[in-house]
């Protein structure tokens, strides 16, 4: 099967692969990332704040994203995205986005509702005793929330926010639906044009799982050490 | 905004002929749910192979029957040994059917995300729910109706197969057990 499987055009295209394919994987990976974890956590105290006007619109835009497919938002956003800066704008045709802002608005919002119930799931296992002693001792509820219940809330959460990072990693290669070059778009087009699609397929394969499965072993460590402590 | 609405384009003839855009929309439903259902009993089957032979992997469904398994008490086991039974019939007639019980909501909403994963599906060509929608948009140019379409028919499964689930999960509910925590993150 090693036969004619030809290493040379792996070595010849890493610098394009990694340059420009892996650069933007990763990026787009943060941005999304720290995006999301905020945006999550201003739904997670909305869904929790108990007032309707605010809880009924996070839990319909998080149920919302939670039953639709990934691709079919990818594809809304970027055909809605030019439209609704063309509304806000007010200009005369849609307005012209780049790709890469596309895909991180996209990202941004979608990773927002799972890191939105990753928060709520994390602020609900601090015990509600804090929170009556933080108002017992005269604090406002932003103070609790800023300095009390939230940073227990991120510490206790780290792991499964970063496992869910490594799924936003995995999941930036569906960019390529919308034409983008991310590191698994960069290895198809070499491969389409040098007709080496065994080979380009599975080194993206292999540098996807190094990437992902060393990721997941650094959670698994964390996740022990923070667990010895609690 | 200058979009040009037309909601009436759902009942004219797409360019392969013979259907409407709607028939076409509810073929690629039917390859969505088929594709779905085949991947998860694939899955369910595999992954229940796996998980009883205790094997490492992190496939999801051999990660929750392991976990299902794993949070058995373990005088169960030692219970069904001591009367006498063997590992085979331990698994088979006191640990499994357990456990089945058990994980079936997290199983749910694997379930459901094998609905949606099967999306990805269009890359290597499968006509499903989502290219459908895709190729309408690009013959007709109606954008967002194609796409609200199968936003909904999606939301419409989805409320289908939660509610459904949840009638099955109320009957086979084991008395006495609280909830099993699925692990969070996923899609």
């Amino acid at each position: 099967m090693f036969s004619n499987f030809d290493f040379d055009v792996i070595w010849r295209s890493l610098p394009y692969l990694f340059y420009q394919g892996m650069t933007f994987t990763v990026m787009l990976t943060a941005l999304a990332t720290a995006g999301g974890i905020v945006i999550g956590t201003l739904l997670a105290l909305m869904r929790l704040s108990g007032v309707p006007v605010l809880t009924l619109p996070a839990a319909a835009y998080v149920n919302l994203m939670r039953s639709v497919p990934f691709v079919l938002m990818i594809f809304w956003f970027y055909f809605l995205v030019p439209y609704i800066g063309q509304w806000i704008t007010r200009s005369a045709q849609p307005l012209q986005v780049g790709a890469f802002a596309s895909c991180l608005i996209t990202f941004t919002l979608f990773e927002a509702a799972f890191f939105c119930e990753i928060m709520r799931a994390g602020i609900q296992s601090i015990p509600r005793g804090q929170m009556a002693a933080a108002q017992a001792l005269g604090m406002t509820y932003p103070t609790t929330m800023g300095y009390i219940v939230l940073p227990q809330a991120f510490r206790n959460m780290v792991p499964v926010l970063l496992t869910q990072t490594i799924i936003l990693f995995q999941d930036t290669s569906l960019v390529y639906v919308i034409a983008v070059t991310d590191f698994l778009g960069a290895a198809s087009k070499v491969a389409e044009r040098d007709g080496r699609l065994v080979e380009m397929y599975t080194f993206a394969a292999c540098v996807y799982f190094v990437i992902s499965f060393a990721a997941s072993r650094a959670v698994a460590h964390l996740q022990r050490r923070i667990a010895i402590i609690r | 905004m200058n979009y040009h609405w037309n909601w009436s384009i759902f009942w004219e003839l797409s360019p392969d002929g013979v259907h409407t855009y709607f028939q076409t929309l509810m073929l690629g439903t039917a390859w969505t749910l088929i594709t779905a259902a085949c991947a998860w009993i694939i899955a369910f089957a595999l992954g229940s192979i796996v998980g009883v032979l205790g094997l490492y992997m992190s496939a999801r469904v051999a990660e929750q029957v392991r976990a299902g398994i794993l949070s058995l008490p373990r005088g169960q086991r030692q219970a069904a040994m001591a009367l006498g039974l063997r590992l085979p019939q331990v698994y088979a007639y006191v640990l499994l059917p357990m456990t089945y019980r058990i994980i079936m909501p997290p199983l749910t909403s694997e379930l459901l995300n094998t609905i949606k994963n099967s999306a990805v599906a269009l890359t290597i060509g499968l006509m499903e729910l989502t290219a459908r929608a895709r190729a309408m948009q690009e013959f007709s140019f109606q954008v967002f109706e194609a796409f609200t379409a199968a936003t909904i028919i999606y939301i419409v499964i989805n409320i289908a197969v939660t509610f459904a689930m949840r009638m099955l999960e109320r009957r086979i509910a084991v008395p006495g057990y609280l909830g099993f925590k699925a692990p969070a993150a996923g899609h």
